[in-house]
């Protein structure tokens, strides 16, 4: 497993893109699947299949078949394993490309300086999903949640979060002072 | 025949592979309790639901059968009809 929880750390949200975002894969794959059995149904009754021919349009529907699967699986994978953890100390944002293409970016709130949410167009405002920019001290990028439900809340929980950890270590400061 | 039939393995080797690469991470990066594992399974079960009825309907049908090209009406195919 790519994400190590931390002792005393507790994971408060994992979030993952808008089901909308995988509807395009769905329709897809969907077609795909419809695709050679309205074919099948069209070309019956212009072709006369001998066995021969029959077993190999079989074992090609199988491939095909295989072939929609692994698409699908994989296109799945990308969209399920592309996640963000927030827990009360960090942000993980985990982004799978493909299947061999995997990049892991961790943020502490203390570097965290403002939250972002931004929501454009006509699907993104119905559905409530959209782009959280996390802007960090630094030189360090800028880390962007992409395509998440509700993003609104998701900058608010992060700014709560980061100013519950100022506050941490502005106590931690006092006391380690007096 | 046999060329479909080595054609068809070699697929079944080349879908194997994405497959088991597919399982591999979705078990390896997956969060624990999350659907991955799963999803694996599903899948895996599927690919060998897919082998399983294409290669048995093939054999019920004669695993030699001879490769006859289909007479193709291709007048009626496109619709040119006297």
């Amino acid at each position: 497993m790519q994400f190590q929880q931390n002792k005393d750390e507790k994971i408060e949200m994992i979030i993952r893109r808008h089901w909308f975002c995988v509807m395009g894969l769905v329709a897809l794959i969907t077609a795909m699947s419809i695709l050679p059995v309205v074919a099948y149904f069209i070309l019956k009754s212009y072709i006369n299949l001998t066995q021969g021919f029959y077993n190999i349009f079989v074992l090609s529907l199988g491939i095909y078949y295989m072939f929609v699967a692994t698409l699908f699986f994989i296109g799945w994978l990308d969209y399920y394993l592309d996640v963000a953890i927030i827990t009360n100390e960090r942000i993980v944002d985990i982004d799978q490309e493909g299947l061999f293409n995997r990049k892991v970016s961790e943020l502490h709130f203390s570097k965290v300086q403002d939250a972002t949410a931004e929501v454009k167009g006509i699907m993104r405002t119905m559905l409530n999903f959209g782009d959280v920019q996390v802007q960090t001290a630094g030189t360090q990028e800028e880390f962007i949640l992409d395509e998440i439900p509700n993003p609104y809340k998701v900058a608010k929980i992060i700014i709560d979060f980061q100013q519950r950890c100022i506050e941490n270590l502005g106590q931690k400061t006092n006391t380690d002072g007096v | 025949m046999l060329v479909v039939w080595l054609v068809y393995t070699l697929a079944l080797v080349i879908f194997f592979f994405f497959g088991w690469t597919g399982v591999y991470h979705a078990r390896k990066y997956g969060i624990p309790g999350d659907f991955t594992k799963k999803a694996a399974v599903i899948y895996a079960a599927l690919m060998i639901f897919i082998v399983f009825i294409t290669a048995s309907l093939a054999l019920k049908n004669g695993a030699d059968a001879p490769i006859k090209f289909p007479k193709i009406n291709v007048k009626e195919l496109l619709l040119i009809r006297k």
